[in-house]
């Protein structure tokens, strides 16, 4: 548990780093902020509309292919670490590729239906 | 110990405050990741190490994302929508439901402290292939529903 | 001398520098707070200093595999090359544009690098130098990993320009395509050593590294690691000629410099994470008597990776977007559960 401390401190590290950074920065820098410089930039075309609009459906279905498979790792993973030296070796290996195999098989039906190609 | 729990509990009491109080969607969900990273130091302090790490790798790295891919599905993010009387009595009504079944479940469970042992991923691994493992195959069936599932939506999205 | 060959010393020296502080009567947190500034300081600044030796070996590898001679100018052989940017960098007008949301435009950099810093808890660095010996450090790597994805989406969001938007998306949709690939390329090491402890995996391949069982799996490893870290030849999302500059097009000065040091620091943390996986982090090569501390012999196998990673860079052209994520969905990830059944099966036959 204690060494969960650390992690604790280092996110504070890593964002007092940030805020030095930032704080040394805004004394030393100079400030002359000017219409154009804080338009966004289109590489000198005036912007159109706003970023913000919809985007594509892809995005979101690689999005939950990546949780599936995620949450998929998150099973295998306790299964590898009692693998070596389990005296039930041969049983937990066929456990497993049933396991994976059902998996593979939605990985193979989304090829097919194209939804791994990026359009 | 308590000290850190109370840090980690208050921090995860506001940002399910913010989560709910702020208009702008991308900052709650901002909100939502320091919920979720909050809940897994709480796993954590409970010896829960596995859980916690988990919480991070699937809730932040997985769901948040997907959340985020949502809003920019999602058209006119920050147009007032107007909603009406009913929409928000069937909401208080729904949120009201779901709190009396949390608490009275949460009522019902005898509250006890869990003796110390440990809680190694070895020892989980184990229990998950053995005294599990039909429940463990079937989350693997339930899985590919979901691919299934979510190939279909997205599919139907397309052809639109 | 004889503490640059036996860095344990150190260690040792400011331990005990520590413990005979308690005789002068200062109170016991006010020590280890003082431990923990002094170790968050030597961990900050090896992040800030490598990133100047790897910015400045990028340009040189570069060059060499150009046959151009790179940076020359400023200092010796360019070496101050990469000091003299930073200080520019620093100094630099920190913009926020007009339409950008302020708030989260603000702590995206944060999100990024925080993560990439505590990433650094878990390495080990050598047998007795590390920061805390984390149970599950590997597990813990990827989760802070997945944490910085998170801070490239919302730094294009932020940005409110369509090009960073999109770099953004782009970005997060490799990193989660490839971080599946990543992690399945390692459980192969896991059910060999049976452990998600850096310090175990380690000293696992005492006798024979894990890239001698492991040869698909390291390949695996090495490809999935140069994607997450976004580097050519997947650097897609800061296609220059599609996208400006990707997720990071708006921003400028400190809050520039600190994507740059996140992506850095996190190279460095793939590279330090394949050499403690593949080839054995701090131990010499098997049947070589211990002569070079195990501190250099560890850096040098990250810099040997780094440099692999830098060579892969300046050798092959970029792939298209769309290659791109059909690569891992339909070759990384395949490949990553043939090689879990690979060493399953051999394993499960040998008993």
């Amino acid at each position: 548990m204690k060494e969960y401390l650390w992690v604790a401190f280092f996110l504070l590290v890593g964002i007092a780093f940030c805020l030095g950074g930032f704080i040394f920065n805004w004394f030393i820098r100079s400030n002359k902020p000017s219409e154009s410089k804080l338009s966004t930039y289109e590489c000198g075309e005036k912007p159109v509309g706003s970023a913000w609009i919809q985007y594509d459906v892809k995005y979101y279905l690689y999005g939950l292919l990546f949780l599936i498979f995620d949450v998929e790792i998150v099973f295998i993973i306790p299964w590898a670490t009692i693998f070596k030296g389990s005296a039930t070796v041969t049983a937990l290996f066929v456990e497993m590729v049933i396991f994976i195999v059902i998996l593979l098989v939605g990985l193979i039906y989304a090829g097919k239906k194209g939804a791994l190609q990026w359009r | 110990m308590e000290i850190a729990f109370y840090i980690l509990a208050g921090m995860a009491v506001t940002s399910a405050i913010l989560v709910v109080s702020l208009k702008n969607l991308v900052r709650a969900i901002l909100a939502l990741a320091s919920l979720f990273l909050s809940i897994a130091g709480l796993y954590i302090l409970l010896s829960a190490e596995f859980l916690g790490l988990v919480q991070i790798l699937v809730y932040i790295g997985g769901v948040i994302l997907l959340f985020l891919f949502l809003i920019m599905l999602t058209e006119n993010l920050f147009e007032k929508n107007k909603v009406n009387l009913f929409q928000r009595i069937t909401g208080v009504g729904l949120v009201l439901l779901l709190f009396s079944i949390i608490i009275s479940i949460f009522m019902k469970q005898p509250f006890q402290a869990i003796p110390k042992t440990d809680y190694s991923i070895q020892e989980l691994g184990k229990h998950l292939l053995t005294d599990y493992l039909v429940p463990f195959e079937v989350v693997s069936l339930l899985l590919l529903v979901a691919l299934i599932g979510a190939i279909v939506i997205a599919k139907k999205e397309e052809n639109k | 001398m004889e503490l640059l060959y036996n860095t344990e010393r150190l260690v040792e020296i400011i331990g005990d520098f520590l413990q005979s502080c308690k005789g002068y009567g200062i109170p016991e947190w006010v020590l280890t707070l003082g431990g923990g500034v002094v170790v968050a300081v030597i961990i900050a600044g090896f992040i800030a200093v490598n990133t100047l030796i790897l910015v400045l070996a990028e340009r040189k590898v570069s060059a060499f595999i150009q046959d151009r001679l790179g940076p020359m100018r400023v200092g010796p052989w360019g070496c101050l090359q990469t000091v003299a940017d930073a200080l520019k960098l620093l100094q630099k007008e920190d913009i926020t544009p007009k339409k950008a949301d302020r708030l989260i435009f603000f702590l995206s950099p944060i999100i990024v690098f925080a993560p990439a810093v505590m990433a650094y808890v878990a390495i080990s660095w050598s047998p007795k130098i590390r920061v805390a010996d984390i149970n599950l450090g590997l597990l813990y790597i990827f989760a802070t990993g997945s944490l910085g994805t998170l801070g490239i989406i919302l730094a294009g969001w932020s940005s409110a320009n369509k090009w960073s938007l999109l770099g953004g998306m782009r970005s997060a949709a490799q990193i989660i395509s490839y971080e599946v690939a990543l992690i399945l390329s390692v459980i192969g090491v896991i059910m060999l050593s049976g452990s998600l402890n850096l310090e175990n995996l380690i000293s696992c391949q005492k006798d024979c590294w894990y890239i001698v069982y492991q040869p698909l799996g390291f390949l695996l490893f090495l490809v999935s690691a140069i994607a997450e870290t976004n580097r050519a030849p997947f650097d897609i999302v800061e296609a220059e000629q599609e996208l400006v500059g990707g997720f990071h097009t708006e921003y400028s000065a400190m809050k520039f410099a600190m994507f740059f040091l996140g992506e850095y620091a996190s190279v460095f943390i793939a590279s330090a994470l394949c050499a403690t996986l593949f080839l054995g982090g701090w131990q010499p090569v098997p049947g070589l008597p211990a002569v070079v501390p195990p501190i250099i012999w560890f850096l040098a196998k990250c810099y040997l990776i780094v440099f692999i990673i830098m060579w892969i860079r300046w050798t092959y052209p970029r792939i298209r977007v769309d290659q791109l994520m059909g690569f891992s969905w339909k070759f990384l990830i395949p490949l990553g559960f043939l090689n879990i059944g690979l060493t399953g099966f051999i394993m499960a036959i040998r008993g």
